[in-house]
């Protein structure tokens, strides 16, 4: 391998290179549909004014939401991978969606339907996925130490616990409520309110701003904590700053299309391959390629059952499951955490 | 009389104080009463048997690990109060690394050690690079440069480490056992090396196990108790390492020889080892009608 310090010319390179790659596959996922339509023609004021309706109003917010969640998983991924010293850690796989997903869905049970808008379901989603965050980080760091097989081992329980209180929660409610909740739980994107696009909107790249400028701690913290802190880093408030910069992301991704997972598992992994392992770099390719992935992933989603639609998560795991496997296979990225 | 844990008369005052540190894990205290002071230009020999300490005190006198009692100053201003990217500007510390998760090069691992002098969020400038390739090559490590860390031998690793400790500058440099893996050229090149940032105007405190080569770099050498409490033996390597210290400190009955430049230099052998518990010889068949089964 070769050396590839962050200059400012290459952090230019590299967010440049992955805004077109990103932007390439928002494009093409926006041509795909149920309807195919002409992108070029329909930029240029044509086509018919059904194509138009179905592109601007429909397609196309649903495109950018799916792009936004992608970014804002992949970043979380990221963040976590460091945080945790665990080239697995993911918000999906640690059970931090499915805190989430609970949180929501015992608000709207419990609510009975009241807290079914955007407003009832982010906060509590939010709550829920601070609560799995905490339950996992205490199971994982009993006697201060995390180990990166406690972690995921950690999470598996905390995922199971929060699914089965969801079961619990969908068993309870009426047969309309509990067919909402299955789509949204598997990870579904439908056509956005204005609402959920505005709260994805503003969230995901405050996210990513955010992260980006914990990136050099995060390079640091990789190393172990006593490292990070001898070379300067308050680890205590970079953790702090950081978990709840990443459980707002996934609860606002959480709260407009439930859990879709593995994002933030193979967006980093791709992404380290190509730019590195520099956070300054990493945090931006994988926010920008991260949206792409979604986007395309939820073409796929759009077109295999045509004019039917899988849930986005289905896809995305698809993907992500043997991802995962192949990371377990390769020793050497455990054994790098192996010994934290 | 002179304090034993106090740098020679002569020397200026020192940066780095530790006054009545009391740490340890849970109810155990790994360390008691312990006075220790460094002062800038002198280079300080940390001694002692495992499990006595010598890493924990690397780590309260980095800040890292907060003493349940006493001090640490640098500077003459306390540890806990200092900011940590302020303390790693003054303290930098080549410790015992889990090392990192992920690929990473030689140069990028030096570049870290820039951090405490960067902006939270910046780029790497030429001058950032200049430090890092000088620090590397100050550890004849420059070739390394462009190698995946976690590819490197144990060797190689360690100097690189030593390197990023280097480019982080300061005015303190804490080793916790700098040549651990590292052949016998590179041991004695480390010490040369720790020698010279000395004589440059550092306090460099080094945790070692290589008491000859700490007798000949150290102005000083400091002789830890294997139970918590105060240090056995403070001061000029001469004084500190006697047959009698060696004793109290490893439970061993070493030979100390002078060098002609009155250097001493530990000779040890394996049966030098006074008194190994007896150990009991298991057998197995001790219940006596079991012996008159098999007889």
């Amino acid at each position: 391998m070769s050396a590839r310090p962050v200059t400012r010319a290459r952090f230019a390179r590299v967010v440049l290179a992955s805004a077109v790659l990103g932007l390439l596959a928002v494009a093409v996922s926006a041509c795909f549909g149920a309807e195919s339509v002409d992108l070029v023609a329909l930029l240029g004021g044509g086509g018919t004014a059904i194509e138009q309706a179905i592109f601007w109003d429909i397609r196309l917010p649903r495109v950018v939401m799916a792009a936004l969640i992608g970014g804002a998983l992949a970043i979380c991924g990221v963040a976590f991978q460091a945080l945790l010293r665990n080239p697995l850690a993911e918000p999906y796989l640690l059970g931090i969606s499915g805190g989430g997903s609970f949180g929501a869905v015992l608000a709207i049970v419990l609510t009975g339907g009241a807290a079914s808008t955007l407003l009832g379901r982010a906060p509590a989603a939010f709550a829920g996925c601070l609560l799995a965050l905490w339950i996992v980080y205490m199971i994982a760091t009993r006697r201060g130490a995390l180990h990166p097989a406690t972690l995921l081992l950690a999470g598996v329980v905390t995922n199971a616990f929060f699914l089965a209180a969801l079961s619990c929660v969908q068993y309870a409610a009426s047969p309309e409520e509990s067919q909402a909740i299955l789509r949204w739980v598997m990870g579904g994107l439908t056509s956005p309110t204005g609402s959920e696009l505005a709260l994805l909107g503003v969230a995901a790249p405050l996210g990513a701003i955010g992260l980006l400028l914990e990136s050099r701690r995060m390079d640091l913290l990789a190393f172990g904590e006593e490292t990070a802190r001898s070379l300067g880093v308050d680890v205590d408030a970079c953790r702090r700053r950081v978990f709840i910069g990443t459980s707002l992301l996934t609860a606002a991704c959480v709260a407009v299309s439930g859990p879709v997972g593995f994002v933030g598992l193979v967006v980093p992994h791709g992404v380290r391959m190509v730019v590195g392992s520099d956070h300054r770099v990493l945090v931006p390719a994988a926010f920008l390629t991260g949206a792409g992935f979604v986007a395309l992933a939820d073409a796929l989603a759009r077109v295999v059952v045509a004019p039917s639609e899988l849930p986005v998560g289905i896809v995305t795991a698809v993907i992500g499951a043997p991802a995962f496997v192949a990371l377990l296979a390769r020793r050497r990225l455990l054994a790098g955490g192996a010994d934290a | 009389m002179p304090d034993p844990g106090m740098p020679n008369p002569g020397m200026p005052d020192p940066v780095l104080r530790l006054e009545g540190i009391r740490a340890g894990y849970g109810e155990r205290d790994v360390l008691c009463n312990l006075d220790l002071a460094c002062a800038e230009g002198e280079l300080l020999g940390v001694l002692g048997a495992n499990g006595c300490g010598k890493t924990t005190l690397v780590r309260i006198a980095s800040g890292v690990l907060a003493a349940t009692a006493g001090q640490v100053k640098v500077g003459g201003v306390d540890v806990a109060t200092l900011p940590r990217r302020e303390l790693a500007q003054s303290v930098a510390v080549l410790s015992q690394d889990p090392g990192p998760l992920f690929p990473v090069s030689a140069l990028e691992v030096v570049l870290l050690g820039r951090h405490a002098w960067q902006p939270a969020f910046a780029f790497e400038g030429p001058e950032d690079l200049d430090a890092a390739k000088r620090a590397l090559d100050e550890v004849e490590a420059g070739h390394l440069a462009n190698r995946d860390l976690t590819q490197l031998s144990g060797g190689e690793r360690q100097r690189v480490l030593l390197a990023r400790a280097l480019c982080q500058g300061g005015r303190v440099l804490l080793c916790d056992e700098p040549t651990a893996h590292l052949d016998l050229r590179h041991q004695a090149a480390v010490f040369r090396l720790l020698r010279a940032l000395a004589d440059r105007g550092r306090a460099v405190v080094v945790v070692t196990h290589d008491l000859n080569l700490a007798a000949q770099a150290c102005d000083r050498v400091a002789l830890l108790a294997p139970e918590a409490g105060p240090v056995i033996a403070c001061g000029r390597p001469a004084d500190v390492i006697t047959t009698d210290t060696l004793r109290s400190a490893f439970d061993i009955a070493a030979a100390v020889h002078h060098d002609t430049d009155g250097v001493p230099h530990v000779r040890r052998r394996i049966h030098d080892i006074p008194d190994l518990p007896d150990t009991d010889v298991i057998d197995v068949i001790d219940d006596p009608e079991d012996r008159n089964e098999t007889a």
